[in-house]
């Protein structure tokens, strides 16, 4: 197989590279996804991508190599391999599992073995075992990153948050009433104890329902956002949310036609008896 | 420098958003006791002048009243709710306008309702005889109104927004706007005097001074800015300190750390090479780490940082035997051939020291031509490399070899110059990087 490996750091590459020496694999790295676009065009096709989901000076993270992956390269398969243990990378990894289904998450923790087995799967075409399933959304929609940000508005609530804590500021700089970010509070705080529950922190978020959040003081949700920062702040999320929100406003749209379509036209007549 | 381009940075942003949430009730609540007292002053308007006079304050106590609403969001929202379709799309709009760089409704029902309510004290069809006292409260009164208005204006937040930055042609009439506000001030209140009527109660000077006032705004704003300034210069030696700490906190956690498990992997004999280069590797790393958060103009992807980072693996009494070639310090690496050079550097290095060198000159070289290579020599006067160390699997050099092969690289050992070893490692500069601008 060809892997190519998509990390800031060499030894990553190395490492891998040495565990599967005289294998026949080949391994390939590059340490910038802004460098994966000429990657893919130079090079021969990659299996493979083991993807890496936070650059040290990089402006693009892991959804962007992800994206570009699927555009340039939807043959190679990918798997997310980074360490999960840390607070501030859930969401991206929970935004990669929603927006582009990666095989696994490899977390770094694994030893060679781990990498051993992973290759394995793949090339039987097994399904692999995978420390994803947090991160998989299974059930029925809404998917919990479609909760967290459900629109434009959402999102820039949530990046001034990491800035401020006054909802007053809070609505000055995202260019929206303060009663929205009122309302958003008021949605947010149980979904965000969803979220730590799912992630296994404890959240004492919305305990009390929405009658509760919607008297909980704000500093709660900025604590999450200032937690997940980059995430929030990421341009690569913000082109995969817009171009999301237009698909799914598409489909309902849709699906709304279809049922003004399939309503019978004219008064509407309650059943009874003749 | 007054309205200076300079200062549309996230921080000042921030700074100016934060003073502006308190600002905005307080100015409504200034400018609201401004038209109260208006209204007040009709106790002691002629009679015959009550029956139109209320009117001239009506539209600057709307834009008041609005510009209160805008501050009580739960009243405009549930004004919103309400189903009146022009209440509702008034609410909206208010709500919409928060923060923008744009004349909403109650700004213009402001600007243009305290010129209304001020043709009541001066201009064609101003109110006669007035006492001196209501006149120049009623003048001053419609001044602090402007004040409080105008001060808003020229401070706002969304003049230091980077991200939406305002529409280029209210930037170009910023800086103009204390002087055509003044000018209009001047108009309606010298009025009198310009058409030769009685001289105004209290004199015209007094008049004149509080719409010369409005030019104060200038100085105002120049006043702001070098606070805002200032502030963002503080936070920057704030960052600095944080830096300073933190670099601290990496070195007593991280660099401590791993020098106790150098120190327990060289009493161990089991551990492995490959182990070994990699202990040493998390000191490298966790020093590089340092150097970046302590900032001081290192160059990530800099062989200087390489250089400073790498020496830390030398016992500190044979650092100063360990010298880097002059020049070398100036290549520039992209972070693959940076990274394999952290690890050619730190594996020959430590082989030197280890071999009792004395003297060791070290020297990195980027060659460009058909094809980019790398290559870092290693020149030690030491007792030797043991004859097919190369070849030895349990040997650092013959992992290190291997990697280099990764990248079509190459290890070399001769004869040093001064008797040692001579370790040269070249390798092809990886393809798709290029240095870092």
């Amino acid at each position: 197989m060809r892997i190519l490996v998509i990390d800031d750091y060499v030894e990553a590459e190395l490492a891998i590279a040495h565990v599967l020496q005289g294998t026949g694999h080949v391994v390939a790295g590059v340490r910038d996804p802004r460098r994966l676009p000429r990657v893919l065009g130079e090079a021969e096709p990659f299996d493979l991508a083991l993807v890496d989901m936070i650059f040290v000076d990089c402006p693009m993270t892991g959804l962007g190599a992800l994206r570009i992956l699927a555009e340039q390269s939807p043959d190679t398969r990918s798997v997310v391999r980074c360490s999960d243990d840390e607070d501030n990378r859930q969401l991206h990894l929970l935004a990669a599992f929603t927006f582009f289904a990666p095989l696994a998450l490899a977390p770094r923790r694994d030893g060679p073995d781990a990498i051993e087995s992973l290759l394995d799967a793949v090339e039987r075409g097994v399904p692999v075992a995978s420390g994803a399933d947090r991160y998989r959304h299974l059930g029925p929609p809404p998917a919990p990153l479609d909760e967290l940000l459900r629109n434009r508005t959402d999102l820039s609530v949530w990046q001034e948050l990491t800035r401020f804590d006054n909802r007053i500021d809070i609505a000055r700089a995202a260019f929206v009433s303060a009663s929205t970010v009122d309302h958003f509070k008021t949605d947010m705080y149980p979904v965000i104890e969803k979220l730590e529950a799912r992630f296994g922190r404890s959240g004492a978020a919305a305990a009390g329902g929405r009658e509760h959040a919607h008297n909980a003081p704000l500093i709660r949700l900025a604590h999450f956002a200032r937690l997940h920062k980059d995430f929030f702040r990421d341009p690569d999320l913000e082109a995969l949310l817009a171009y999301r929100w237009k698909h799914l406003h598409r489909e309902l749209s849709e699906a709304s036609k279809g049922v003004r379509e399939a309503r019978p036209r004219g008064r509407r007549r309650v059943p009874g008896p003749e | 420098m007054v309205f200076d381009p300079g200062l549309r940075t996230r921080v000042v942003y921030d700074i100016a958003v934060r003073y502006s949430g308190p600002l905005w009730p307080l100015g409504a609540a200034i400018r609201g006791c401004c038209v109260c007292g208006l209204w007040l002053l009709l106790i002691w308007f002629p009679a015959r002048s009550l029956m139109w006079a209320p009117f001239f304050l009506v539209l600057v106590t709307a834009g008041v009243g609005t510009a209160w609403l805008h501050t009580r969001s739960r009243l405009l929202d549930r004004l919103a709710g309400l189903p009146v379709p022009g209440l509702r799309h008034a609410a909206r709009h208010l709500g919409s306008t928060q923060g923008r760089a744009t004349a909403d409704l109650s700004g213009i029902a402001e600007s243009a309702g305290i010129v209304i309510a001020v043709l009541l004290y001066s201009g064609p069809v101003a109110v006669t005889p007035l006492p001196a006292a209501v006149y120049l409260t009623g003048l001053g009164l419609a001044a602090t109104h402007v004040w409080s208005a105008w001060s808003q204006v020229m401070t706002d937040a969304s003049w230091y927004n980077p991200a939406v930055p305002p529409n280029p042609g209210l930037v170009r009439f910023r800086p103009l706007m204390p002087a055509a506000v003044a000018a209009i001030a001047f108009a309606l209140y010298g009025w009198r005097d310009y058409t030769g009527q009685t001289p105004p109660p209290g004199g015209l000077a007094v008049a004149l001074l509080l719409a010369g006032s409005v030019l104060l705004l200038l100085p105002y704003t120049l006043l702001i800015e070098l606070l805002l300034r200032s502030a963002a210069q503080t936070c920057e030696v704030e960052v600095e300190d944080v830096r300073a700490s933190d670099s601290s906190t990496v070195h007593s956690l991280v660099k401590n750390a791993a020098h106790a498990l150098i120190w327990q992997a060289r009493r161990d004999e089991e551990i492995s090479a490959e182990t070994r280069s990699l202990i040493n590797e998390v000191l490298i790393v966790a020093e590089e780490a340092r150097q970046i958060v302590l900032g001081g103009g290192v160059m990530p992807g800099s062989v200087d940082l390489l250089w400073r980072s790498v020496r830390t693996i030398v016992p500190r009494e044979l650092r100063d035997t360990v010298q880097l070639e002059s020049g070398s310090e100036k290549v520039r690496m992209g972070r693959t051939d940076y990274g394999v050079a952290r690890r050619v550097m730190q594996d020959l290095i430590t082989n030197a020291w280890k071999a009792g060198a004395q003297h060791v000159r070290v020297g990195v070289r980027a060659e460009s031509g058909g094809r980019d290579w790398v290559s870092v020599q290693v020149d030690d006067d030491g007792s030797g490399i043991t004859p097919g160390a190369l070849a030895d699997p349990r040997s650092s050099l013959h992992v290190l070899e291997s990697h280099l092969r990764h990248f079509e690289g190459t290890l070399a050992l001769a004869a040093g110059s001064a008797g040692g070893t001579l370790a040269c490692a070249r390798w092809r500069s990886s393809p798709w990087e290029t240095s870092p601008e």
